[in-house]
């Protein structure tokens, strides 16, 4: 993964932080106490501070230590960026420092509607474009004509898909329950009648680019009914005329899930549909709902659920999973919304938010996928591909894992 | 036309529009993201940056409070006049459920005895005794047949008879008394408490009255200021389109009824007709790609700022802004036409028409003189349904065009989930309307002898 210009952002503490509140403080400090020290005076004034309107609109204040300045915002239409006369990094060697800024302008475009943005790519009115959709990346990519103006490039991004269960959840408490159904996900099929191929599919939440830390002994989820069925057996459940039954807390309890996924997000709906299919093969019903994403959000706080599809936003600096994964978050409101963890793993978790060196850092990180993997109650799918088309007007294009997926600062127009 | 029905007139709508300000209040109460703030909401979703679970909370109850969200509702409030006794105990947040509960079974008298030793009595257990004591608590409380109650009461008479303090005997000996007492039926009348003017309704009443709407979650830019940095676009392109339609309107509806037979007459309805089955975002798209192909160019103009005539003449000049007009224009002709069309061939089959005719009048001055005007007052209802109407395709229009206006500030707001923003243009569209609904009576009114005189 290659790293690019504006992956770190450099600010100026004189315009953002005048009263030097920060520089105070050491580093990791704010990183490990970063809880309470939101909660003391000084802090809520630099965060009142922050979230004012000017800092997020007026140009006079959006600046940065980069070589851009903002020069004009027109909201909802376009953002136009003007190189710094004087920038500090200017007589820098790009290749010794890795600062570049070639073009002399930049012009984000907003263009909600995507019909009209791909218009306006094909037009070649624009120069980049991501998030493009499958069938349409897919089509310009078979077109000879578009072949011969676009560059197209399918870097790995951050953004994993997983399925969630409610550990809480005396149908799913049993871990064997939930690995049962985990076999019931055909991932190859999904990333590739989906997603064309144009996905990762993963063990855990490490990306397996991070071949450092990414377990790669760790066998990938495969789509099994049989297992799936030896599972349940194994975890009480005996299959009646009704359905999968078992004794709990006293009561016969049936096996009837529900699945919740974002409304709109036709990725999920197809995942759900083929999840619901191989799910009543071995004879458990799934309903599926299809909810707003506060509703959704509010039913995960409230741990009001079975299972669910969500996509989990990470990035390869930091591992501190404390507040996602730690039992202590597991109470209603909190972030571990599936219930996992015991102390074995909060210990895991506690030494990896603290490790700083890599190969230590990388056996713990590797124990925790494969604790995971074993509880299941986070069961990690695909990392997602972003699709970018560059013109071929443009050279010097790198492409990268991290947002915006594209080093736009390094584009020489030809 | 007197003092009297104006002034009726004028109380009612004043009156609707309370209603409907109202309404929006309640429905802004219901939204399932208030509750928390913006960034709380996807708190599992993120592998950085999150806290744990007891600044969350804190976090949120201070949220709560800064927007008044823990205030009473409403000047008054309607409850039973058994919880309204409840509420002298001054229960916890962790007990309010099961003390209400208890007074309206058992009488207020019985459960403060209970209550004033159980605050004593959970200071001197472990705390688990404590939890699973209020976890059956709960369950009684649930249960409302009082077959089903007994399992939790035993359960609880069982757990305090296994404790071996004296404060446990006082706490069972009230328990079993309070199951032989029962409380008196008034306690499940309704009783009104006045709020007075700290409520939730009064403080967004009294912001709305002076025009703040509140801030967006997206840019924490105040509401109203987004709101009116975007309704210039949108009243451009909408009144630019309403024209241009009124006016072709008018014109071919003339012209159609002087060639009732005509072949081009008859084409052009047809024309019309299927202008009007095509859906709005496929006339903004071929619209788009016709100028696109046509060599047109998509690129962002950054308009002038500075005085409002520079703002309004950089907009005009935008080629966007020329072809959502445009776009509006060909959503809102084929209706307009069509029913004009229709009302003209109405009063053409009116026996006055031949009379004028008869009289030496031609068509052509029969037609403006007399026939017109009958014909316009139907499309006068017809007009103020389409101005409404505009803003769902001025919506389609300005996301397909970029247009920063209204209806792309709307689905921005709703894909964001910028709720303050949401509420504030429902609410705005919904005066809108109402504005125009009563100015459309009103000039009813106005230009028809036959309504003025009642």
């Amino acid at each position: 993964m290659k790293l690019m210009t504006g992956d770190f952002f450099v600010l100026p503490a004189y315009q953002l932080d005048p009263e030097g509140l920060l520089s105070s403080i050491p580093y990791r400090l704010v990183r490990q106490k970063h809880d309470s020290l939101a909660l003391t005076q000084n802090f809520k004034k630099f965060a009142a501070f922050l979230s004012s309107a000017a800092i997020a609109r007026d140009t006079s204040f959006v600046k940065g230590s980069g070589p851009y300045k903002l020069t004009s915002w027109s909201s909802g239409r376009a953002l136009l960026l003007e190189k710094k006369k004087n920038w500090w990094a200017k007589n820098l060697s790009s290749q010794k420092s890795g600062l570049h800024a070639n073009p002399e302008k930049i012009v984000y475009q907003v263009v909600p509607d995507n019909a009209a943005a791909l218009l306006a790519l094909k037009s070649q009115q624009v120069d980049v474009m991501d998030n493009i959709p499958l069938v349409s990346f897919q089509e310009m990519q078979r077109d000879p004509k578009y072949r011969q103006l676009f560059n197209f490039y399918t870097p790995s991004s951050y953004d994993l898909i997983f399925m969630g269960m409610n550990g809480e959840d005396p149908l799913l408490k049993d871990k064997a329950t939930r690995q049962a159904l985990a076999h019931l996900i055909n991932v190859p099929l999904v990333v590739s009648s989906l997603h064309g191929g144009l996905a990762t599919p993963t063990v855990g939440l490490v990306h397996p680019q991070e071949k450092t830390f990414y377990n790669s002994e760790l066998q990938p989820l495969k789509f099994d009914s049989q297992k799936s069925i030896q599972l349940l057996t194994a975890s009480g459940w005996r299959k009646s005329s009704s359905g999968w039954e078992k004794k709990i807390n006293g009561q016969t309890r049936s096996l009837k899930l529900n699945l919740l996924y974002r409304a709109g997000n036709t990725d999920f709906e197809n995942m759900a549909l083929l999840f619901q299919q191989n799910a009543s093969k071995v004879g458990i019903p799934i309903s599926l709902q299809a909810m707003e994403s506060s509703q959704i959000n509010e039913k995960l706080l409230s741990r009001d659920f079975d299972l669910y599809f969500r996509t989990l936003v990470g990035n390869p600096f930091s591992y501190n999973l404390v507040p996602l994964l730690h039992t202590s978050n597991a109470k209603v409101g909190g972030a571990n919304v599936t219930g996992f963890g015991n102390r074995q793993t909060d210990l895991l978790l506690e030494r990896i938010a603290k490790e700083e060196r890599t190969t230590e850092k990388a056996i713990l990180l590797k124990e925790l996928q494969q604790k995971m993997q074993e509880e299941s109650n986070m069961v990690f799918l695909y990392f997602q591909q972003s699709k970018i088309v560059v013109s071929k007007k443009i050279d010097s294009v790198v492409v990268s894992a991290l947002k915006p997926g594209y080093d736009v600062l390094r584009f020489i127009k030809k | 036309m007197n003092f009297r029905s104006v002034s009726l007139s004028l109380l009612k709508f004043l009156f609707t529009l309370w209603l409907t300000v109202s309404c929006v209040f309640l429905l802004s109460r219901l939204l399932p993201a208030i509750n928390a703030p913006k960034g709380m909401q996807e708190a599992d979703t993120v592998i950085y940056g999150a806290a744990n679970a007891a600044t969350l909370a804190k976090v949120k109850s201070d949220y709560l409070k800064r927007n008044g969200l823990l205030d009473p509702l409403f000047y008054i409030d309607i409850s039973l006049k058994g919880k309204v006794l409840a509420a002298q105990l001054k229960p916890d947040e962790l007990d309010k459920v099961w003390v209400e509960k208890a007074v309206l079974r058992h009488g207020f008298n019985q459960v403060a005895k209970f209550y004033g030793v159980w605050n004593d009595w959970k200071k001197l257990v472990p705390d688990t005794v404590h939890s699973t004591l209020t976890h059956h608590l709960l369950l009684w409380t649930n249960d409302n047949a009082p077959i089903a109650r007994a399992a939790p009461y035993q359960e609880i008479t069982k757990l305090l008879k296994a404790q071996p303090s004296l404060e446990s005997a006082q706490l069972l000996s009230h328990w079993q008394n309070l199951q032989n007492q029962r409380a008196p039926l008034y306690y499940h009348l309704p009783a009104v408490q006045w709020q007075g003017t700290n409520n939730a309704y009064h403080h967004w009443l009294m912001n709305l009255l002076q025009g703040n709407l509140g801030t967006s979650t997206q840019d924490y830019q105040q509401v109203s200021a987004r709101i009116s940095h975007a309704i210039g676009t949108t009243v451009i392109i909408g009144l630019l389109g309403l024209i241009m339609a009124t006016a072709v309107a008018y014109f071919v509806g003339f012209y159609f009824a002087h060639h009732s037979r005509g072949i081009a007459t008859r084409l052009a309805l047809k024309v019309l007709y299927l202008l009007d089955s095509i859906p709005a975002f496929l006339i903004a798209l071929l619209v788009l790609t016709i100028y696109v192909v046509a060599g047109g160019s998509m690129l962002p103009i950054f308009p002038q700022e500075g005085s409002f005539i520079a703002h309004t003449a950089s907009l005009l000049s935008n080629p966007s802004v020329v072809l959502g007009s445009v776009c509006i224009a060909l959503l809102v002709t084929p209706h307009l036409t069509l029913q004009l069309h229709r009302s003209l061939e109405e009063q053409l089959g009116q026996l006055y028409y031949r009379t004028a005719r008869a009289k030496g009048l031609s068509q052509k001055e029969t037609l403006k003189k007399h026939i017109m005007p009958n014909a316009l007052l139907p499309s006068l209802t017809l007009l103020s349904e389409v101005t409404i109407g505009i803003m769902a395709g001025a919506l389609v229009i300005e996301i397909t065009f970029s247009l920063p206006g209204l209806g792309n500030l709307l689905a921005q707001s709703i894909l964001t989930a910028d709720y303050p923003v949401i509420v504030g243009i429902t609410l705005l569209l919904l005066i809108f309307r109402q504005v125009v609904v009563s100015l459309t009576h009103f000039a009813f009114v106005l230009l028809d002898p036959r309504l003025r005189n009642g």
